[in-house]
């Protein structure tokens, strides 16, 4: 073969490959912009390319493109042809036209056919870099590194996805490196482009490439071990964007048909309550477990009446006495067509006219006005806390389960997928007691004795046939609210005892008091999910399994006996992440190392985004500051040098700083070389004396002891020499 | 006249005579300058007795050989006391050994007897025949010359004794265009009979004194202990360096040091003469003959891998 041929078609490779690239470039953009006709672009990209390779004379090839270029613009906007009289009249008056919004600074008057111009000549200077690069530079390995990066940004940041592109990429990418690395290995030895020579280069490049493709590929690659940074970022950021294409926040949402996953803390204001003991805030309930999440089953409206300021409640849940009856105002801070329910709810009131729905299905108590949904901002309720006797709860047994009408069917919902151990398990856990109550009491507090822990991040998304509730009492045994509350009730109903779901708000903090009363501010981190249950001949009760959080339904303690210690009010426990900063606060003094570590820990998981991205930011700037040593390290140290004494001590010092460069240079030092041997091989490198000059007045001073007669000062200059020698 | 002049006076003259063996003659004045002596094993006819009669010529001194055979007397060496019946008395009549430098050709040809004799009197510096000492007069310097042990009839120099000898060189055959300047120079007249001495006995004497006197620094006398060490360590060498060995390296590198013109020793000649001065004074083991390693690729990765001091220098 022709060396020429040989070369020719080496060449042709690399921009071929480069124009592969740069379709990557051009890819998302036009994904992103909206802009259509990549096809265009690309033949333009193409041609420029083309262009280079064969090395034509800029003065054919830019009428060549511009021509082009006029063409698909004439091609787009006008569908006339370009020679025809109307698309020259158009595009002049289109330069001129825009040319005049760009002098008199107007951004925003430019037309999309000169937008359309400018992106070719962007294209235009694009390919010229690139040919730079190839031609002159012959090392596109920047190119290659800023490919990665731009499609892996887009990947993460934006709904581009990249999946595809960034194999494409790295896959030309290292074949264009290694080609061009051929090639000048070639130049710098003058070998000849043997065909032997470019069989083995090929073969051996494509070789490590698919090899290493299949391996990739092959591999069993983990998921992402921190969570999506773009929530993360804008929730930093406080512009709390769009939420699509990121993961969940917390907060209160509509779908549950998939549990699990880790959430972002948000802590956004819902609403403020004005209230004298806290309360947990319910929203609604849901009744079918998919093994997945929740749904609904069905919703029946039961029309409460027409528009009027104040409406009474009627709720499934039993409410207290007359006298206990307490008042609530609510101030909505994000709009939400339903109302905020205490336990115990009789009546909601507003000065705003407005229908008040009560779901009996799921327990929702949703706002209209004029028939579609509407928010009330500010409204009071009324409330009466349920209070159980717990005789009564003593006395539900399972033989009255039996009684129970068909309506509690869905409540006794299961998928039949669910496997048997969480039968078995529940089972387990309630054998040895007798009243329904104890059942559930025992399984609400299963969760804290038996190894769980709570965490928003760590919580799996159940993958496959994987149950949700099997993989967290099972497998993870780490999550939130919905794994602990989504678990007691699959646990319950496996027991035959009515169960559902209940979402809402944990009574969240408070920050005002005035006279007896509490502002309680809640917010979408206080968003949460506990258990009720119905015992017959009692009612709905609700349990809060979750670790960590406690919300206890009022007892009456009607019995004569009360050494069981299940109905011992519950201490607070200390570290529930609600009531956690003020009881930190306290023992600020005694906290132990542990504790300090767990902070230091949570504050890892909290920022593992902010974190993972600075440290990968640190290793492109060290990149960057390796890859330029030659500049830099002189610039600094040449000035250092000039400052030190002429003393042995200065002299020594630099004189290791300078073995320690040329290292840093990739010469090294076998350590059985001795000083002088190297000092010739460093000179034969760069040229001159110099190192054998520092050398021997190294040598002199060093083992000949001799360190008066030294000339420190010439020393200095050959040493600047050197340094200027291999940082040039 | 500096040392360094002088000694590059000796080297040239020698040169004058043996052609392209420059490092040869350096080396055996570096013997010299250093108070050692020289093995030299080699094939006969490669110009070892040339080399030293050179040397002997060069610097005004008295010329001995002995050729050792296997009926070669230790008295036949050393001297002998003989009875003269006219003065009624034992007259000493001194052996060629009792001279300034000996060539000892073919050493290990004559039975271990007498090879124990001269390198006694090499050792020593001294020889006892019938109980009176005498010293052998300065500069002494022995230059022994063995055939390759593979050749038959020959009685292999004990180890112990081999230790006695500072270097162990090799001649070589010289280049074949050396060859041919040699032929030429001795076409008409032999060149070693117009060399001349360039230094004196006293000047000699006196080099050896100062070669004394380079400075070996404590990081230099650590690296030679070190390189020491590693022959005692490696795992192809039966027997490591003695530390009469050391000491042979660090005498040797003074020479050298001054040689190059230095008033101290630097690692390049500690390297550069460590494989002659530990060459024949480590013995491998068989598994090294089995893998085809010569003692010299043995000392060469020892040298190879020891980290050579260049900085961390404890004041002295």
């Amino acid at each position: 073969m022709n060396e020429k041929v040989v070369k020719g078609l080496l060449t042709g490779t690399i921009y071929f490959s480069v124009f592969l690239l740069l379709i990557e470039w051009l890819k998302p953009v036009i994904e992103l912009t909206d802009t259509e006709h990549l096809k265009l672009f690309s033949y333009f990209l193409g041609i420029s390319l083309l262009f280079y390779f064969v090395q034509l004379n800029w003065k054919i090839t830019t009428p060549l493109k511009l021509i082009y270029i006029g063409g698909v613009i004439a091609f787009l906007y006008t569908e006339e042809s370009l020679f025809s009289r109307e698309s020259v009249f158009f595009l002049t008056d289109t330069i001129q036209f825009n040319m005049q919004a760009l002098l008199s600074q107007q951004w925003t008057g430019v037309t999309d056919d000169f937008r359309t111009l400018l992106f070719f000549v962007l294209l235009w200077m694009t390919t010229y870099l690139l040919n730079y690069w190839i031609r002159v530079r012959k090392n596109i390995w920047l190119f290659f590194i800023m490919t990665v990066l731009f499609v892996t940004i887009l990947d993460t940041f934006s709904p581009y996805n990249g999946e595809k592109s960034i194999v494409t990429v790295l896959m030309v990418g290292f074949f264009v490196s290694g080609v061009l690395y051929a090639k000048k290995v070639m130049g710098e030895n003058n070998k000849k482009a043997s065909v032997s020579f470019l069989a083995i280069l090929f073969a051996s490049l494509f070789g490590v490439i698919v090899l290493s493709a299949v391996i990739a590929y092959t591999l069993p690659k983990a998921g992402p071990s921190w969570p999506d940074p773009v929530p993360f970022l804008t929730s930093v950021n406080n512009s709390a964007t769009s939420e699509d294409g990121g993961s969940k926040r917390v907060g209160y949402g509509e779908n549950d048909e998939q549990l699990g996953g880790a959430f972002i803390g948000d802590d956004s204001p819902v609403f403020r309550a004005t209230l004298q003991t806290k309360q947990y805030w319910k929203i609604e309930t849901k009744d079918t477990y998919t093994s997945k999440g929740w749904i609904q089953s069905d919703t029946e409206d039961e029309l409460v009446s027409s528009d009027k300021t104040s409406h009474s409640i009627v709720s499934d849940i039993l409410s207290g006495t007359e006298e206990e009856k307490v008042n609530s105002s609510i101030s909505m801070m994000q709009e939400f067509p339903f109302v905020m329910q205490p336990y115990g709810i009789t009546n909601v009131a507003s000065v705003v006219p407005f229908t008040a729905t009560m779901t009996v299905a799921n327990q929702k108590l949703s706002t209209f006005n004029g028939g579609s949904p509407f928010s009330i901002l500010d409204y009071d309720v009324e409330y009466s806390e349920p209070s159980y006797s717990l005789r009564a709860l003593r006395e539900t047994t399972t033989e009255n389960l039996g009684q129970l009408s068909s309506d509690f069917d869905r409540y006794l919902q299961l998928p039949e997928s669910l496997p048997d151990r969480v039968t078995e398990l529940a089972t387990k856990i309630t054998e040895d007691q007798d009243s329904l109550y104890e059942k559930a009491k025992k399984i609400e507090r299963y969760f804290r004795q038996s190894g769980f822990s709570y965490s928003q991040q760590l919580a799996a998304i159940p993958e496959g046939d994987t149950d949700y509730v099997d993989q967290f009492l099972f497998d993870t045994k780490v999550g939130y609210c919905d794994n602990f509350s989504t678990s007691m009730v699959v646990m319950l109903r496996s027991q035959g005892i009515p169960a559902r779901w209940v979402k809402g708000f944990t009574a969240g903090e408070v920050v005002q008091t005035e006279s007896n009363r509490d502002t309680y501010e809640v917010t979408n981190n206080n968003a949460h999910s506990w258990v009720e249950a119905y015992f017959p001949g009692v009612g709905w009760m609700n349990f809060e399994p979750t670790i960590g959080f406690s919300n206890g339904p009022n007892l009456e303690y009607d019995l004569e006996t009360q050494s069981d210690a299940i109905e011992a009010p519950k201490p607070v426990e200390p570290d529930t992440p609600e009531n956690k900063n003020p009881v930190k606060e306290n023992t600020e003094v005694s906290r132990s190392f542990t504790e300090v570590m767990q902070d230091f820990g949570k504050w890892i998981s909290n920022n593992k985004a902010a974190i993972i991205w600075s440290l990968v930011g640190l290793f492109m700037l060290s990149l960057i500051l390796y890859q330029f040593r030659r500049r830099w390290i002189s610039k600094v140290l040449i000035p250092l040098n000039r400052m030190r004494k002429n003393d042995w001590e200065s002299y020594e010092k630099m004189y290791h700083q300078l073995l320690w460069l040329l290292k840093l240079y990739g010469l090294d030092r076998e350590q059985g070389q001795t000083l002088s041997s190297y000092a010739k091989t460093i000179d034969a490198y760069f040229g001159g004396n110099d190192m054998r000059k520092l050398t021997d007045a190294y040598e002199k001073g060093f083992y000949g002891d001799d360190k008066d007669s030294i000339n420190y000062a010439s020393l200095k200059e050959k040493s600047e020499n050197l340094i200027n020698r291999f940082s040039s | 006249m500096t040392g360094q002049t002088q000694i590059q006076a000796i080297i040239t003259n020698i040169e004058k005579v043996m052609i392209g063996k420059k490092d040869v003659a350096e080396l055996a004045v570096i013997a010299l300058l250093a108070d050692g002596h020289v093995l030299l094993e080699d094939v006969p006819g490669v110009g070892k007795t040339m080399m030293v009669r050179a040397l002997a010529k060069s610097i005004g001194a008295e010329f001995k050989r002995i050729q050792f055979t296997p009926d070669l007397l230790p008295s036949d060496v050393v001297g002998i006391s003989i009875y003269n019946p006219k003065e009624m008395e034992f007259e000493f009549r001194p052996g060629p050994i009792l001279g300034n430098i000996i060539l000892a050709d073919e050493i290990n040809r004559t039975s271990p007897k007498t090879q124990s004799a001269l390198l006694e009197a090499m050792e020593e510096a001294t020889v006892t025949i019938d109980g009176i000492t005498m010293q052998i007069p300065k500069p002494f310097f022995v230059m022994a010359t063995q055939n390759p042990i593979e050749h038959e009839g020959t009685y292999p120099l004990p180890e112990a004794q081999l230790d006695r000898f500072l270097l162990k060189l090799k001649m070589g055959y010289p280049h074949p265009s050396e060859e041919i300047e040699v032929l030429n120079r001795l076409e008409k007249s032999s060149p070693i009979d117009e060399l001349y001495p360039v230094i004196s006995l006293e000047e000699l004497i006196n080099l050896q004194r100062r070669v004394k006197e380079i400075k070996v620094d404590q990081t230099m006398k650590g690296y030679i202990v070190e390189l020491a060490n590693k022959t005692r360590e490696d795992t192809y060498i039966y027997l490591g360096v003695s530390p009469r060995g050391s000491i042979a390296l660090m005498r040797a590198s003074q020479a050298y040091a001054m040689l190059q013109g230095r008033d101290y020793v630097t690692p390049d000649d500690i390297q550069y003469l460590a494989p002659f001065v530990f060459g024949h004074r480590v013995i491998l083991r068989p598994e090294a003959r089995y893998d085809g390693v010569s003692t010299e690729e043995v000392l060469l990765r020892i040298i190879k891998r020891a980290p050579v001091p260049i900085k961390g220098k404890v004041n002295q």
